[in-house]
């Protein structure tokens, strides 16, 4: 916990830092709105996936926000482990539904903080590719097995904190384009393992590999975040 | 505000930076590096079961019924000789024990069945023991015990026969054991010399026994007591072991038992130690002298494989006689034969030795039952009769199972029950064996193991491994060591059955061992065994 608050400050104070000139050049002299009130709605890609969001902003302060963000692609890659070709899909899903406060500081420069209910949940799916000489015995790719390991945020409904900066853009300063950077704090990963075949005690739960796995991965309870969005002012 | 923050907005982006990257510094390491060794970690544990037929082989002294630790060479030959493998996968031309132990298995991609079983014979070689071959007949996928019982040349029973003056013969017909309790034989193995021969034998100073018969003849007439000695050694206790004989011009498998093996000793004719027959012969005969004669009694020889057995007499014109009586009971042989389901109120592996005998006492076979608590064991290899299974007692943590009548070896089902002695608790072992020179690599072995108490008389139990995972039962804070058998050497490891109250191991170990409790309340026992022998070479890792 302590390097969760040392990071979450650490972002916050970097953002802070990063966007100290940002904020004069991307909103010019002073705003024809003296307010910012009024409901916004639009979309935004972030390391946490595609999606779109809604915002109220029921002052200059103080907002409440609510988005969807869903990523999700398949990347294949082969490995070799103890002489034993593989082959594998990682199906990478990330995203989450968003509920989110924006407290602003400065008219520009503001501190999100809510939550996700967080669907990360990357699977790579392996098979051997190749046969296995053992000894004088050809074990054939299909006999050696499958696996199955799958990624779940150690807590669903994660606590995200970041920092970002909003520009007004155009006379009206109905369309709003800010920069955020923040984290979800998912918690240790858990991981799930299913296999079969030779591979069979890989998901054994009296071997605890899974367990094992797990250990190894639980450093990353936190899921970075940057992202950039792009709304207008509804009414 | 704004002015206060941002007037150190330098000082506050360098340590936001630091902030940062200390919060994450545990994400900068790789998750692929072990945590505590930095070795590559393993993503997937490999168990290479592939093996669904696993074979022990036990070398046994038959007079000592102890196992034979001398250096021993093994090998197989016939039609599936070349399908059994070292659990590396290799086909071994032989394999060399010391161990009086081997663990193999059989090529897991050649198929066999009751219909066409795999058919081999071993073959065994011991310094100081006759050779041995035993036709094996394997026709269902499981796990198997082959106890080979095998004849040394010296160290039975010593039989002194004395020749008797019959004719223009002696004959020797009166024996006399020397050694241990007489066995109540239900046969005869008689000698005859002519006078003719006699006269040529030369003994040890390479001079002829005596110059004419009637030479001879006055010789014994003044010593007719102890004139004549003919020495054997002779070994019994042989079991019945299915085999292929030869009968009326076809190799059948068959029951055959090895009623006695006899080895010349000496032959001394008027105090004078024979050394050469010098052209003579010993002619050598046996008769079945119970009430209902065997299908098949008589000198059993094998060639190609395949068992003679004839009571035709034999000519020995040397004195390396060593001979093999044996019988053949009639009646088919099933491979498949009844099943016996083994239950008990625990989660166990089991090792459990039984010893066959028909309904007129006489031992049929030995065999191993091995599994794991509740399961169903079809018996291979009997006659089709009935008979009673009586179970060796041999197993500190179960009650004395009682005997199994039978009505038929080779068909219905049988229910054995087996108690657990009080004092026994049921743990999970969880085996990670890692490979020398590279802890990283695990294997999760499939592989018959041992255990006892540790530096105890207990017989060593057998149990039966899935994949690194074996159900046993021990005793409560003892101290346990567990052994398999790798090639020709033991890999040892111990474990203490003492733990605090959350099931935490509380004693160090040379080996990494921890403890928990499971969910059905018992607790395991991971042992991270470091193989001693180069066991990643053997597996090509």
């Amino acid at each position: 916990m302590k390097r969760f608050f040392s990071l979450v400050v650490g972002i916050i104070l970097t953002t802070m830092a990063f966007f100290a000139n940002a904020q004069d050049n991307l909103t010019g002299s002073t705003p024809k709105y003296s307010s910012n009130e009024g409901f916004y709605f639009g979309g935004s890609a972030s390391t946490n996936g595609w999606g779109f969001d809604a915002r109220y902003a029921f002052n200059n302060w103080f907002s409440l926000k609510t988005g969807y963000e869903t990523l999700s692609f398949t990347y294949s890659f082969d490995f070799d482990e103890n002489g034993i070709d593989y082959g594998a899909d990682l199906d990478y899903k990330t995203g989450g539904v968003l509920l989110l406060a924006d407290f602003n500081y400065t008219k520009n420069l503001y501190i999100s903080a809510g939550v996700v209910f967080n669907s990360f949940n990357p699977v790579v799916d392996g098979r051997a590719t190749d046969s296995y000489q053992l000894g004088d015995i050809t074990i054939p790719a299909e006999d050696i097995g499958t696996f199955n390991i799958e990624m779940e945020p150690g807590i669903k409904v994660a606590p995200y904190i970041g920092a970002g900066s909003r520009a007004y853009i155009g006379r009206a300063e109905r369309l709003t384009f800010n920069f955020e950077i923040g984290l979800y704090y998912m918690g240790a990963p858990e991981i799930a393992i299913e296999s079969e075949g030779l591979l069979a005690p890989t998901s054994d739960p009296a071997l605890a590999h899974a367990e094992y796995l797990s250990d190894q991965f639980s450093a990353y309870k936190i899921y970075p975040v940057i992202k950039l969005n792009l709304a207008y002012l509804i009414f | 505000m704004k002015t206060n923050i941002f007037k150190y907005k330098k000082l506050l982006f360098s340590l936001a930076l630091v902030l940062t990257f200390l919060g994450c510094g545990e994400m900068l390491d790789n998750p692929l590096k072990d945590k505590e060794t930095g070795e590559d970690i393993n993503l997937l544990i490999v168990d290479f079961n592939i093996f669904t037929t696993r074979m022990t082989y036990k070398l046994i002294d038959v007079t000592s019924n102890e196992q034979i630790t001398e250096e021993a060479r093994v090998w197989f030959t016939g039609t599936n000789g070349n399908d059994v493998v070292t659990f590396a996968g290799e086909k071994e031309p032989e394999h060399i024990t010391s161990q009086g132990q081997l663990e193999l298995t059989v090529d897991p991609y050649v198929d066999f069945s009751a219909n066409s079983p795999l058919d081999f014979t071993v073959n065994v070689e011991i310094d100081g023991y006759q050779t041995y071959a035993q036709n094996i007949q394997i026709n269902l996928e499981g796990k198997k015990t082959f106890e080979l019982y095998l004849s040394p040349n010296s160290g039975g029973d010593s039989e002194v026969i004395n020749g008797e003056e019959d004719g223009d013969s002696f004959v020797f017909s009166v024996f006399d054991a020397t050694k241990s309790a007489k066995v109540e034989k239900d046969y005869e193995v008689n000698y005859t010399i002519t006078k003719a021969d006699l006269i040529n034998f030369k003994d040890t100073n390479k001079q002829i026994l005596f110059n004419n018969i009637d030479e001879l003849d006055s010789a014994y007439q003044n010593n007719p007591d102890n004139f004549l000695q003919l020495t054997f050694d002779i070994k019994t206790g042989f079991p019945a072991t299915t085999e292929k004989v030869m009968q009326d011009g076809q190799a059948l498998v068959s029951l055959m038992q090895k009623l006695e093996i006899g080895d010349f000793v000496s032959l001394t004719v008027d105090n004078r130690t024979v050394e050469d027959l010098n052209g003579g012969t010993i002619t050598q005969t046996c008769t079945y002298t119970g009430t209902t004669p065997p299908y098949l009694f008589g000198f059993a020889t094998m060639t190609n494989e395949i068992w003679n057995v004839s009571p035709s007499p034999i000519e020995h014109d040397n004195l390396n006689i060593s001979y093999t009586l044996a019988r053949v009971s009639e009646g088919t042989i099933c491979g498949t034969g009844c099943a016996i389901n083994f239950n008990s109120n625990s989660v166990s592996s089991f090792s459990i030795d039984a010893d066959i005998y028909d309904t007129d006492g006489r031992w049929i076979k030995t065999t191993n039952f091995k599994g794991t608590f509740p399961e169903s064991i079809i018996i291979e290899n009997v006659p089709n009769t009935a008979a009673t299974i009586v179970f060796r007692n041999n197993n500190p943590a179960f009650e004395e199972i009682p005997s199994l009548s039978v009505d038929n070896l080779c068909e219905g089902t049988y229910n054995v029950d087996v108690n657990i002695k009080n004092g026994y608790v049921e743990y999970l072992i969880v085996l990670k064996a890692y490979c020398s020179g590279e802890p990283t690599v695990a294997l999760a072995p499939t592989y018959s193991a041992e255990i006892r108490i540790k530096n105890s008389d207990d017989s060593w139990q057998g149990i039966d491994m899935e994949g690194g995972v074996v159900d046993i039962l021990a005793k409560e804070n003892e101290e346990y060591a567990i052994r398999f058998l790798w090639k020709d050497n033991w890999e040892n490891d111990e474990f203490i059955t003492e733990f605090d109250e959350e099931g935490n191991y509380v004693n160090p170990s040379s080996s990494t061992v921890t403890s928990e409790y499971i969910d059905d309340g018992r607790i395991r026992i991971t042992i991270g065994h470091i193989f001693e022998q180069n066991v990643c070479d053997d597996l090509n890792w």
